[in-house]
């Protein structure tokens, strides 16, 4: 990696594209934990009283835990006081029916990330349950997905609408007591999506919800719960860019998927928050806790993940194969430049018979980057003819980064067949040079044998994310090969 | 009686009983007073996440006393041929023996005649866990072995461990093993236990390659059916060096196998070859450490691992490359069999890998006996139980097929062919 490329030095130097800040006013909390904030979360959103009592016995086995340091990340200590735990847009009182009402500086930090959604209502026909700092501001395609019986919009939303569903299921995959950050989230999650799928439904159109960190120093707490009832089909998709800060910021989300007999849930992720800048200043701190549970037979749950973004990335989404013939599925991209350390990976959990997972996991790291896969495969004693494949690669692209593979693998039934590849290696020289000698520039040669290394995860991603995806791979590696 | 009274006293008349130099006496007490805050590392440790040392905790166990040295007769194994013996009977050598050629003398012996010699190796012992203060204070013995420069020392030196006590007993026992530069060796370790009795044994050695030497290393170990060990190889490799160790968990109760490998010096090659067979209630964990320093070395490693009744069989491969160990090549591979219903295997094949010009690889496979492979050998009119025993066999015998030296490569599988009473002989035994 000694040669350099003074155009390709300039693209490395660029900065974060999606680096401003919208000058909303926030109505927030005083920074700080305790009791009194979390009433006074629940009170501001109208909560029944089983949330508030939840979320107060979740924040009080909060205060018995500790935070875990065993991951391979490195950070200062985190002050958990001096966060606010709550900051909603200011036009809260008074919810925008539809996109009219909504703070045209708002469509505009949107329109900036070229995401308007106009254009993506039409264009994409894609549902946008755009989520800005804390409380939704816009849902669109209510209407037509409501024809189904398909529910669809913000948590906060569904606690007054859907109590039971909420009562019922809040929890039953991430209990409150399962980690720190868990925890954490169920004491003071502000808002989030809710998704569930009636019967013998096939959801017509990919679901997707945009997240926005905006507002200096709140922590965002994010739940989203999906449930799809037997025989139903649901492609979700999440997708985040924050706005340039120099502090830390700390995200600590809960997702949960349900899935009953039959059902399917696709879950994607395109991750592009600030990663801080090229010496590791500021950036957003991702701690976040993502499991699905296949409930019943025959369903299937399939994460995939793009991961460019975000200082610290400490993320593994996990699948609990409960019922028989259950599908479990994990796709990932991780890239961390500069100075990113993600440590992320999956679960898979099988203990229903004949059930079968895939994982694959492709990390690249550049720069100062440091790269984790941690990933359990865990074969319980009922889990006859169980099934999992486990393809873990890295790419190194400086001699300064790190590439690390942690497989925990675990076994109690002799049908099972386990197996566990990887590899880490960096870009071929004789690749670079057939492409270089065909004509493509250092950059484009570099981008196509990543793009192609990545290929078996893009391709499970939805068309419109599959794009985005190749551009961030582009644009996130640009220059880290010389 | 109070636990840590229990060990003070223990560590107190093994104190007393040893006139070591001062500096090995002050590291003795530093080492068991960091044994008495921490005690056996429990499960909440992530290094011994699997393997469960309460039990041991739980008993008192006592350092043993003098051998009544004739029960071991029918626990020695076959006589590897132009071998040198070195017999020690819990924990003492029954048989002195010297050569010219090599330093060979008991850590005793060395510590009165030559302490300065072994200093190093005994102070800049890897610290990693309470389990290494325990062996630091109260090993007394062990054998000592220096290969001196370009000495190609033919004759394997098979060191033999035998465990014939009475009920809770223990024995630590420390190796050290110094190759000079050009020196080659063979060495067979090989601990062998009475079945039926509860004993506990730690077995440390810290093995040193200089520039250019080779050695061959078996470990075996086959201790009683209700044996405790814990087993730790320290091994520094320098510039050229070469090392092909074997490693062989045939028995034991509860068995964690540790091997810290280092390399300080480019070019160096290291070879890891392990089998692990766990019958009845069997705990048994390999627990491999592989440090590339510095760049253009090579390991590989194979473990293999066939697991049946209630036993439970644990692996961690770790292969760390530091940022300036570029043009690293290092491989791992875990399979494991498993043959009953009851049978668990906790594997963890990890890389850890700052540097990026390498060629890192790593598997683990788990499965059963191959379906097809069975119904070829059943179509041919073989048994059924015949053939999976044909078929296990295979797999474990696997790992020899990198033993060079023939004399050893039929030791090695005659010993393994008393696992597998079954097995129909082969074309080369029959001979």
């Amino acid at each position: 990696m000694s040669q350099n490329n003074p155009s390709l030095d300039a693209l490395l130097a660029r900065d974060y594209e999606h680096g401003f800040v919208t000058d909303i006013e926030s109505d927030r909390l005083p920074n700080g934990l305790n009791e009194d904030i979390i009433r006074a979360i629940s009170a501001k959103k109208n909560e029944p009283e089983f949330l508030l009592q939840w979320r107060l016995k979740a924040f009080h086995h909060w205060l018995t835990m500790t935070e875990p340091h065993w991951s391979h990340i490195y950070y200062p200590p985190i002050d958990y006081q001096a966060v606010s735990y709550y900051s909603a847009p200011k036009s809260k009182a008074d919810a925008p029916k539809s996109l009219d009402e909504v703070d045209p500086e708002l469509l505009a930090t949107y329109a900036k990330l070229g995401i308007p959604l106009k254009e993506q209502e039409m264009l994409a026909g894609v549902a946008v349950d755009a989520v800005f700092d804390s409380v939704s501001v816009a849902t669109t395609f209510k209407s037509k997905l409501a024809e189904k019986g398909i529910i669809f919009c913000s948590f906060s939303e569904a606690v007054h609408e859907y109590p039971e569903l909420i009562e019922q299921y809040l929890g039953s995959v991430v209990p409150y007591t399962d980690n720190f950050y868990a925890s954490l989230n169920s004491a003071v999650f502000s808002d989030g999506s809710f998704v569930y799928i009636p019967k013998g439904v096939r959801c017509p159109m990919e679901l997707s919800t945009y997240f926005r960190i905006n507002a200096a120093s709140t922590g965002q707490f994010e739940r989203t719960l999906i449930i799809a009832d037997e025989g139903s089909y649901v492609s979700y998709l999440e997708g985040c860019t924050a706005p340039k800060r120099d502090e830390n910021q700390l995200h600590a989300a809960v997702v949960e998927l349900i899935a009953l007999e039959k059902a399917t849930i696709k879950y994607s992720t395109v991750q592009n928050w600030y990663p801080g800048d090229k010496d590791g200043k500021g950036g957003i701190y991702n701690f976040v806790t993502k499991r699905g549970d296949c409930r019943g037979s025959n369903s299937k749950i399939s994460w995939t993940q793009v991961e460019t973004g975000s200082a610290i990335t400490w993320k593994y989404p996990s699948v609990v194969l409960r019922g028989d013939n259950s599908i479990g599925e994990f796709y990932s991209v991780a890239l961390t430049n500069n100075r990113q350390q993600a440590d992320t990976g999956t679960k898979m959990i099988h203990l229903g018979k004949n059930t079968r997972s895939t994982i694959i996991s492709k990390g690249i790291s550049a720069g100062y980057g440091q790269n984790t896969y941690r990933g359990l495969v865990k074969i319980a004693k009922s889990a006859v003819n169980a099934r999992n494949y486990t393809q873990c690669d890295s790419l190194l692209m400086s001699d300064k980064c790190g590439a690390h593979t942690f497989p925990y693998i675990e076994v109690k039934n002799p049908t099972a067949k386990v197996e566990h590849e990887a590899s880490t290696s960096k870009i071929s020289e004789d690749q670079l040079f057939y492409l270089l000698q065909r004509g493509l520039t250092t950059e484009d040669a570099v981008s196509m044998i990543v793009n192609g290394f990545c290929k078996q995860v893009i391709r499970e991603l939805p068309m419109e994310f599959a794009v985005e995806a190749q551009k961030l791979l582009g644009i996130s590696l640009e220059g880290a090969v010389g | 009686m109070n636990t840590n009274l229990h060990w003070q006293t223990q560590f107190d008349n093994s104190i007393a009983q040893n006139a070591n130099p001062n500096w090995l006496t002050e590291l003795r007490h530093q080492a068991f007073k960091r044994w008495q805050t921490s005690g056996f590392p429990t499960l909440r440790n992530e290094r011994w996440k699997y393997t469960e040392l309460m039990p041991l905790a739980q008993t008192e166990f006592h350092l043993s006393k003098n051998t009544s040295s004739d029960h071991y007769q029918d626990l020695l194994p076959e006589t590897i041929e132009n071998s040198l013996r070195l017999i020690f009977v819990d924990g003492q050598l029954i048989s002195e023996l010297t050569s010219d050629e090599i330093y060979l003398a008991t850590l005793v012996n060395t510590l009165k005649q030559n302490p300065a010699k072994i200093e190093p190796y005994i102070t800049n012992k890897n610290s990693i866990d309470s389990i290494t203060d325990l062996n630091t204070a109260l090993a007394t013995d062990g054998m000592v072995i220096f290969i001196p420069a370009n000495c190609n020392f033919t004759r394997p030196i098979h060191l033999i461990y035998l465990y014939t006590q009475i009920q809770n007993n223990m024995v630590h026992m420390q190796n050290i093993v110094h190759l000079a530069e050009g020196a080659t060796a063979t060495i067979v370790e090989h601990h062998i236990g009475k079945d039926d009795n509860r004993y506990f044994s730690t077995s440390f050695n810290s093995i040193k390659l200089e520039k250019n030497a080779n050695l061959t290393y078996y470990r075996w170990q086959e201790q009683g059916s209700d044996a405790y060990h814990i087993n730790r190889t320290q091994l520094m490799q320098a510039t050229h060096s070469n090392t092909a160790f074997f490693s062989f968990d045939l028995k034991g109760h509860l068995v964690r196998n540790e091997i810290f490998q280092e390399f300080i010096g480019e070019n160096a090659e290291c070879k890891l070859t392990g089998l692990y067979l766990g019958r009845g209630k069997q705990h048994i964990d390999n627990y491999i450490t592989l440090n590339h320093a510095v760049p253009f070395c090579r390991s590989e490693q194979l473990f293999k691992g066939i697991l049946d009744d209630r036993s439970h069989g644990v692996f961690h491969g770790k292969v760390v490359v530091s940022k300036d160990a570029q043009k690293t090549d290092a491989q791992q591979h875990n399979a494991n069999l498993i043959l009953s219903d009851k049978a668990e295997i906790d594997t963890q094949p990890q890389l850890e890998i700052y540097a990026d010009d390498v060629k890192c690889t790593h598997g683990a496979a788990i499965g059963q006996l191959d379906e097809e492979a069975l119904f070829y050998l059943e179509s041919r009119g073989i048994n059924a139980d015949i053939a999976k025993q044909m078929l296990i066999y295979g797999f474990a015998a696997d790992t020899l097929q990198h033993v060079e030296q023939s004399t050893l490569h039929a030791f090695c599988q005659t010993r393994i062919r008393h696992y597998f009473p079954e097995m129909p002989l082969l074309q080369d035994e029959l001979k």
